[in-house]
């Protein structure tokens, strides 16, 4: 698209939007002449002034809840035109990664027995800052809803939405990825048509479209029509048992254009499911068997078994585009259910899923999936005591016959399971003990299919996880609160063959975080966190002659202070700092006595100070600046001398906007804008000196 | 009341020991041992990243990925995975992705650093890396060769005492170092091919 086209189109916007202001300013000119008369009873209303966000708020709220009560109880005998809401906005969003400016302009009319019709614009422009990259967006569309009019509801719509990316990449290669596509979209439907106590919902629609579409120099065009429809029932079998299916069916046809290969397009598909819901003094919960397939013929390009794209090495005489023809096959069952009993909740969960689907030409040829998973909970008060224990089980495998093989490649089986347990005590009335324990076990395992060759490929693992948790929080109200937490974590790598087994590893993990927060006044906090961290990793085979694999033993502390100040009512003033050690070691050797010895390799110590100021100037714009510096240390104590010292910081100032003037035609303006600036060794060119902004326009009239 | 409460609690406890037992490895083959590096800086975190690759190994991949590590595809990978990424792409899905890729056994040649750009060691606890990588991965049941070269963004962090990777953006996929007028995908594709 040319820059002429694209001012043409941001001109016409921009004389909607002004056209739609001056004709705001005039009505707002015309009420002043006879006053604000809301209700049109000839008066000038008593409450006619400017008011505040949350007035705008219930306003908004009032006049949209009207809107919808009047053209839902608007019967047959109403005017048949009942509003029109324009609602157009304008932006800008800007970040580290992209700035993106937009505009856009709905119109909604209301009509009669809730009827409506919309009609929506679209622009935005996108440019990268890290990349030579733009995108560009334009979207039209326009929907009509018959509501209550016409003996079945007519739901129409049209979509067109076009989009162009230009990226340069690095080595300077330039891409064009644009697509161009319409749509057009017809639904009929009537919902809850009674027969013989079965209540159904019957649904027929029907759609068209156009898509041209490039990308890396390859055309990807698709011209297509569709017709679908579902029918969904309802029963009620017993007192609290209800019974509902649904059938859909849809079938699609088409052309598409794939590189130069141009070919039909046809898709065939039906889904069928049925569900028992019941809800029955002790019991609550549904039984639910859904199956879907469908066939479907389309251009593609050749993929390798693993589905990936694959025209680098194509057979000589053979196009790099096939007739891809792809049959699949979807069934789940779910039982879900929650028993009552008085003061006992148990609720547990089933599901099935299995998936097949075949190729045609794609190497992938055959693959099959299968998955079963259960879930229980069970929750109770004991006295004072709360009580949760879950336990979770998954099981899955899935296969594949590659193409124009005779035997399947072999199940892959993943297993996992995992209990959990919470409990919470009050101890005293301001003091709550929780304690949680969870542990974890998960496998992967390939088929050995018996034929001598072992297990299809060498990556059978289990991983073995555990966390026990103790915390303690007392919180006296509008004064001191305390916390203390001690957590306890491993977990096991077990890697089952040979050639992987030597980097099986148990790791244990010890955390304690003492931490307060002391209302000092009512204008100053002081709160710290303390939290240290001591993991000890250890080799299983470690001690194999050969195997070149040292146990490891690491440490980290740190201590934030927080200080907050609320000298006035606008103004809050934070300041944090951070201090931080850590220490990493690996097992040197072992003493006559048997104890380990580390050797430290590595000693790292930061410092770091935090400096925020807020300050409100009117309920509707605030402004905040904050600041930090940064110090970090790195020694290495088997090279003596050898350190790294670095320095980091940065500096924002910025400013939120929030403003709203109200009234029939409210305007609103919101957003928050901030300058960044950066130093230090993970600053980067994009991130050292930029603006990040997210504010909008917006009027509904 | 006391004893149901005790019931309760010694139940998991008990079972967890039952249902929770691992399976006994094969003692190891010397010559075959990945030699992993101490995740002390990010630099590590990356050459065991590569190693796990070129291995085709999902325990060194997840031991250098963090809980809340996220992957954000670029706009070709969005464009020919419609809908795939529509819910955030967490190590959960990384590791299915992963574990179902190695499951094929591919054979992969892996130099995620190019040498032509320097990166910042960790500073304060994160660092955050521009990086280019590339890959040759060949289909073993085909024979088949694809490569892919990729400029992306990363974020190393330091959670308790070790390095990990919490997030991966591909930012556009780069020319073919042997023909450079061909573009080649991100690692996005194959996410995408296995996500489904």
């Amino acid at each position: 698209m040319t820059t002429r086209t694209r001012t043409v189109f941001l001109l016409a916007l921009i004389v909607l939007v002004f056209g739609g202001l001056s004709a705001w300013a005039g009505e707002e000119e015309d009420e002043g002449q006879a006053g604000q008369d809301r209700d049109g009873d000839g008066e000038v209303d008593a409450d006619s002034t400017v008011v505040e966000l949350t007035e705008f708020e219930r306003q908004q709220l009032a006049a949209a809840a009207a809107d919808s009560l009047r053209s839902a109880t608007a019967g047959a005998d109403a005017p048949f035109y009942l509003g029109l809401r324009n609602t157009p906005e304008v932006g800008i969003q800007a970040g580290v990664l992209k700035v993106r400016t937009y505009a856009g302009l709905e119109n909604a009319f209301t009509f009669r027995q809730s009827s409506t019709f919309k009609d929506n614009l679209d622009y935005s422009y996108e440019t990268y800052r890290k990349q030579d990259k733009t995108v560009e967006r334009r979207s039209a569309g326009a929907t009509y809803t018959s509501g209550t009019q016409l003996p079945v509801r007519l739901d129409l719509s049209g979509n067109w939405d076009w989009s162009e990316d230009i990226t340069v990449n690095f080595g300077g290669l330039r891409n064009f990825d644009k697509r161009d596509a319409k749509k057009a979209a017809l639904l009929l439907s009537r919902r809850d048509i009674v027969l013989g106590g079965v209540k159904n919902d019957v649904l027929v629609a029907a759609d068209v479209i156009d898509q041209k579409a490039e990308n890396q120099s390859q055309r990807n065009d698709l011209t297509e029509g569709a017709i679908n429809g579902a029918l969904r029932s309802r029963a009620r079998l017993a007192e609290g048992v209800n019974l509902a299916t649904r059938l859909y069916g849809v079938k699609r046809g088409g052309e598409s254009t794939l590189g130069t290969s141009t070919n039909p397009t046809s898709t065939t598909g039906d889904t069928l499911g049925a569900g028992v819901y019941y809800d029955r003094a002790l019991l609550k919960g549904s039984v639910v068997v859904s199956q879907a397939n469908y066939d479907k013929r389309y251009l593609d390009f050749r993929r390798n078994s693993s589905g990936i794209i694959d025209t680098l090495f194509v057979p000589p005489g053979e196009s790099k585009v096939v007739e891809e023809l792809q049959e699949r096959d979807y069934t789940t069952i779910k039982w879900d259910n929650a028993l009552r009993l008085g003061w006992l909740r148990l609720n547990g969960k089933l599901t099935r899923d299995m998936d097949t689907e075949e190729y045609r030409y794609s190497q992938v040829g055959f693959r099959e999936r299968f998955r079963d998973e259960a879930n229980v909970s069970l929750g109770f008060p004991v006295g004072r005591d709360s009580l949760a224990i879950a336990y979770v089980f998954k099981w899955a495998w899935d296969d594949q016959i590659y193409q124009g093989a005779d035997d399947p490649r072999g199940r892959q089986y993943s297993k996992n399971r995992e209990l959990k347990l919470d409990w919470r005590r009050q101890l005293f009335r301001h003091t709550k003990l929780t304690a949680s324990f969870l542990t974890g076990l998960s496998q992967e395992t390939a088929e050995d299919k018996g034929d001598g060759n072992g297990p299809f490929n060498e990556n059978d693992r289990d991983r073995l996880t555990g966390d026990a948790s103790l915390k303690l929080d007392t919180a006296w109200p509008g004064k001191l609160s305390t916390g203390l937490l001690f957590q306890y974590r491993t977990t096991e790598d077990i890697n089952l063959r040979a050639t992987k087994s030597a980097n099986n590893n148990f790791r244990e993990t010890y955390e304690i975080a003492p931490s307060y927060q002391w209302p000092v006044a009512r204008w100053l906090r002081v709160s710290q966190v303390f939290r240290l961290f001591i993991q000890y990793q250890e080799y299983t085979f470690g001690n194999i002659v050969g195997i070149d694999k040292d146990d490891n033993y690491n440490k980290r502390g740190n201590l934030t202070t927080t200080v907050t100040l609320d000298p006035t009512t606008r103004l809050n003033v934070k300041v944090k700092y951070d201090y931080g050690s850590r220490f990493n070691a690996t097992q040197s050797r072992t003493d006559a006595a048997g104890n380990d010895l580390y050797r430290r390799d590595q000693e790292q110590f930061t410092s770091r100070i935090d400096l925020g100021f807020k300050y409100t100037i009117s309920p509707w714009l605030t402004l905040d600046t904050t600041t930090y510096r940064a110090k970090d240390r790195l020694e290495y104590p088997s090279a003596p001398g050898r350190q790294t010292i670095t320095y980091s910081g940065e500096m924002t100032v910025g400013a939120t906007v929030s403003k709203t003037w109200a009234g029939d035609n409210p305007v609103t303006l919101a957003g928050k804008v901030t300058k960044h600036q950066a130093y230090g060794p993970n600053v980067t060119e994009t991130n050292r000196d930029y603006w990040d902004a997210d504010v909008s326009l917006k009027w509904s009239f | 009341m006391r004893t149901r409460l005790l019931l309760a609690l010694l139940v998991p406890v008990l079972v967890s020991g039952c249902l929770f037992e691992p399976r006994e490895a094969e003692p190891p083959s010397t010559q075959d041992a990945i030699e992993y590096v101490p995740r002390t800086s990010p630099r590590n975190v990356w050459t065991n990243c590569e190693l796990a690759l070129t291995n085709a190994d999902g325990t060194g991949w997840e031991n250098a990925v963090h809980e809340s590590f996220l992957y954000v595809p670029d706009s070709q990978t969005l464009s020919q995975y419609p809908g795939v990424f529509a819910t955030p792409w967490g190590k959960a899905r990384e590791m299915t992705f992963v574990n179902a890729w190695f499951s094929n056994r591919p054979i992969i040649q892996a130099n995620l650093l190019d040498e032509e750009i320097s990166v910042p060691d960790g500073s304060g606890g994160r660092a955050e890396w521009d990086i280019i990588y590339y890959l040759n991965v060949t289909d073993r049941q085909t024979g088949s060769l694809a490569k892919y070269r990729a400029r992306a963004t990363l974020v190393f962090e330091l959670k308790g005492t070790y390095w990990f990777l919490t997030y991966w953006r591909d930012e556009s996929g780069e020319s073919d170092p042997d023909d450079p007028q061909v573009l080649l995908p991100t690692l996005g594709v194959v996410r995408g091919a296995f996500a489904g």
